[in-house]
């Protein structure tokens, strides 16, 4: 089993942990997790040993009214766990400040939608491509600097504005393409009643 | 395959759908080809105006009118190809290196700044 990272309800990164554990842990299907390795977070449900962990634990779970007390060892190395991973934690985020890059083992920088940024850049649909983009700025400083959870959510503005930009700009010259081509339908039907 | 692999293959196909479409209509000569709303609406050029003319240009192999039509073409397309490469082409750590690149803060604001001022220059000298 691999060692995940995963996002709790309120979006903080939780981990690593073993990925037996996620279910004490308090993770579901829905839960997006990341190890070493995976392009992007994904649903749990979508990582197919993690899927078949949760299918088990779930039918126990259903079997058994105490599905906890079942393993001792793991109540007992829970609080010695929390103990170790308290300074552990802090260590990296404050070297994050001399070292450039120190996060090798931290899940891949989150997707800003960029193309699409620059796309709209180009194509005119301005406004939102430069939104998009000054969000896209933040995210990989924040990035870098360790801070995973702000940079998530620069990059789903810069994600969503790049978005509403890619859509607009696609509907508006598909619409202005069918208009031309109705004018000139419509030219063509004038002209011939003309010529008849 | 996952989706996110599947959603880059269309993304290229849809881009070489439209790279084509550019190829082969000449945007001055067909009405259908998309034009500026900002251009229509107001009369202003737009920082992106005339893109497709120097698309087509360029894909015809006639750099000097590519770069005539746009100035801002000569910056904006390498970095348009290099963040279609980060983002949408390459994986792992190659993936890794070129975003640091082109999703550096200084690059990011640099663009915008650039395509801004080009706006401002483009309509007050009539490139």
């Amino acid at each position: 089993m691999n060692t995940y990272y995963y996002l709790d309800s309120t979006n903080t990164r939780r981990g690593p942990v073993d990925g037996n554990r996620l279910p004490a842990e308090g993770a579901t299907l829905k839960t997006l997790v990341w190890c070493v390795g995976m392009q992007e977070w994904t649903p749990a449900a979508d990582v197919p040993e993690l899927a078949s962990l949760f299918q088990t634990y779930n039918s126990q779970a259903a079997e058994e009214t105490v599905p906890k007390s079942e393993n001792p060892q793991a109540e007992v190395s829970q609080p010695m766990y929390a103990q170790y991973q308290q300074p552990a934690y802090g260590q990296p985020y404050q070297q994050a400040y001399q070292q450039p890059e120190p996060y090798r083992n931290m899940p891949p920088m989150p997707d800003s939608n960029l193309v699409w940024a620059i796309l709209c850049t180009i194509c005119c649909c301005l406004p939102f491509g430069i939104v998009s983009i000054i969000y896209a700025t933040k995210v990989s400083g924040l990035y870098a600097s360790g801070q995973y959870e702000a940079a998530l959510k620069a990059s789903s503005n810069a994600k969503k504005w790049a978005t509403w930009g890619a859509v607009t700009g696609i509907v508006l010259s598909l619409l202005y393409s069918l208009f031309y081509v109705f004018i000139l339908g419509m030219a063509g039907v004038t002209s011939s009643s003309h010529i008849y | 395959m996952d989706t996110s692999r599947i959603l880059n293959i269309l993304f290229i196909v849809g881009m070489l759908l439209v790279a084509a479409a550019i190829y082969l209509f000449n945007p001055t000569e067909y009405t259908f080809m998309p034009k500026c709303i900002f251009k229509s609406l107001t009369g202003f050029s737009c920082p992106g105006c005339g893109f497709q003319r120097s698309l087509h240009a360029f894909l015809h192999g006639d750099f000097a009118s590519a770069i005539r039509y746009n100035y801002f073409f000569l910056i904006a397309m390498p970095y348009l190809f290099s963040v279609v490469m980060s983002d949408v082409i390459l994986r792992g750590e190659a993936r890794r290196r070129w975003q640091r690149f082109t999703h550096s803060r200084w690059v990011l604001l640099g663009f915008v700044i650039l395509a801004m001022a080009w706006w401002i220059v483009r309509n007050i000298t009539g490139l």
